[in-house]
């Protein structure tokens, strides 16, 4: 009985010590760390094939230049009126002549119009 | 014209065309792509200097990181690394992992783990153990089942801090037991574990799941106080 209790002390004492030497450093033990565990792996070969692959690619490849935005519409094109007509404030003023015929003679009298520019 | 001149006004051409800006690019790319990731390392010195417990990390084929010890919690040892990672070890074998892309969230049936009792098998037990678990995995994968097989033992040597230490070699053999709905090649890996003769783990090579990376862990701090 008595080894049985001399040898689970010497083992509990065992147990104790290979504890006991470690030391943990809480918080701050991120503080010893080196180096990181979550790097990206970069597979050269793989880069290397998409470099050649993108040389061979632009090599061959035609340099196409895009034609540049033309001149576009005219933001603010120029009202204009058919014929000789006059603009006045945005409006065209058309003249036109009425023959009248009556017993007595025939009377020509101007009448006047409006309308709305073409733009 | 002379033939130097001509040679050189060629040569000069080749030269700046090679510092366009296209070939600048693919220049750069290519240097990054096989540029030499150095490992993180310490020296014996450093580690015996260091107030905190070390260990190195090699994950896959990434560049080795030195990990600290931060927690010693239900006799969980949690090591940290600069990166916010954690890993959570419970005797030598990795129970749960933090900030990976894919981590494990739980190991069942750890009490029974061979590798608590390896050194001190029972004399006339089987010469293989065989243990089952199953674990969980972040995307939705639980309870996938994994059974081990230990092997007896055999000596070699572990080299670490410039020092060659005997150990004991443990090998353990996996296997996954989950069905899959496609082909699987690889539902078979194998965990090293290395122990001083005193029989503190001083260096273990493992993978949670077939498909995830492996770990190589050399416990430093351990190593450097065998030295002494």
């Amino acid at each position: 009985m008595k080894k049985i209790i001399i040898v689970a002390a010497a083992a509990l004492c065992f147990a104790g010590n290979s504890f006991a030497q470690e030391n943990p450093g809480g918080a701050d033990a991120s503080g010893s760390a080196l180096g990181a565990v979550t790097t990206p792996v970069i597979v050269g070969t793989t880069v290397g094939l998409g470099v050649l692959a993108a040389m061979v690619s632009n090599n061959r490849g035609n340099s196409k230049i895009e034609p540049g935005p033309g001149p576009g519409p005219d933001p603010d094109p120029d009202p204009t009126c058919s014929g000789s007509d006059p603009l006045v404030d945005g409006v065209c003023t058309g003249t036109t002549t009425t023959v009248t015929v009556s017993g007595t003679g025939t009377t020509t009298v101007p009448v006047t119009f409006t309308y709305m520019p073409t733009v | 014209m002379n033939a130097k001149i001509i040679t050189l006004i060629a040569l000069t051409l080749i030269l700046i065309s090679g510092c366009s800006g296209t070939y600048q690019a693919y220049y750069q790319t290519l240097k990054i792509a096989f540029a030499e990731q150095n490992d993180a390392k310490l020296t014996l010195m450093e580690v015996q200097q260091s107030d905190i417990d070390v260990m190195s990390v090699k994950r896959g084929k990434r560049p080795a990181a030195i990990m600290a010890l931060a927690y010693l919690e239900n006799n969980q040892h949690k090591w940290v690394s600069i990166d916010n990672t954690m890993l959570i070890i419970d005797k030598g074998r990795v129970i749960r992992t933090v900030g990976l892309n894919k981590n494990l969230l739980h190991s069942s049936n750890s009490a029974l783990d061979p590798l608590k009792s390896l050194l001190h098998p029972p004399k006339h037990g089987p010469q293989e153990q065989i243990w089952s678990r199953r674990v969980d995995l972040t995307g939705d994968e639980y309870g996938y089942p994994i059974e081990s097989i230990f092997k007896k033992a055999t000596l070699d040597t572990v080299q670490a801090l410039s020092l060659n230490i005997e150990a004991i070699l443990y090998v353990e053999t996996l296997n996954y037991k989950a069905p899959a709905d496609y082909l699987r090649f690889n539902n078979s890996w194998q965990n090293f574990f290395w122990f001083a003769k005193s029989g503190e783990l001083i260096k273990s090579i493992q993978k949670v799941s077939p498909l995830s990376e492996s770990l190589e862990i050399t416990y430093l701090s351990r190593i450097a106080r065998l030295s002494q």
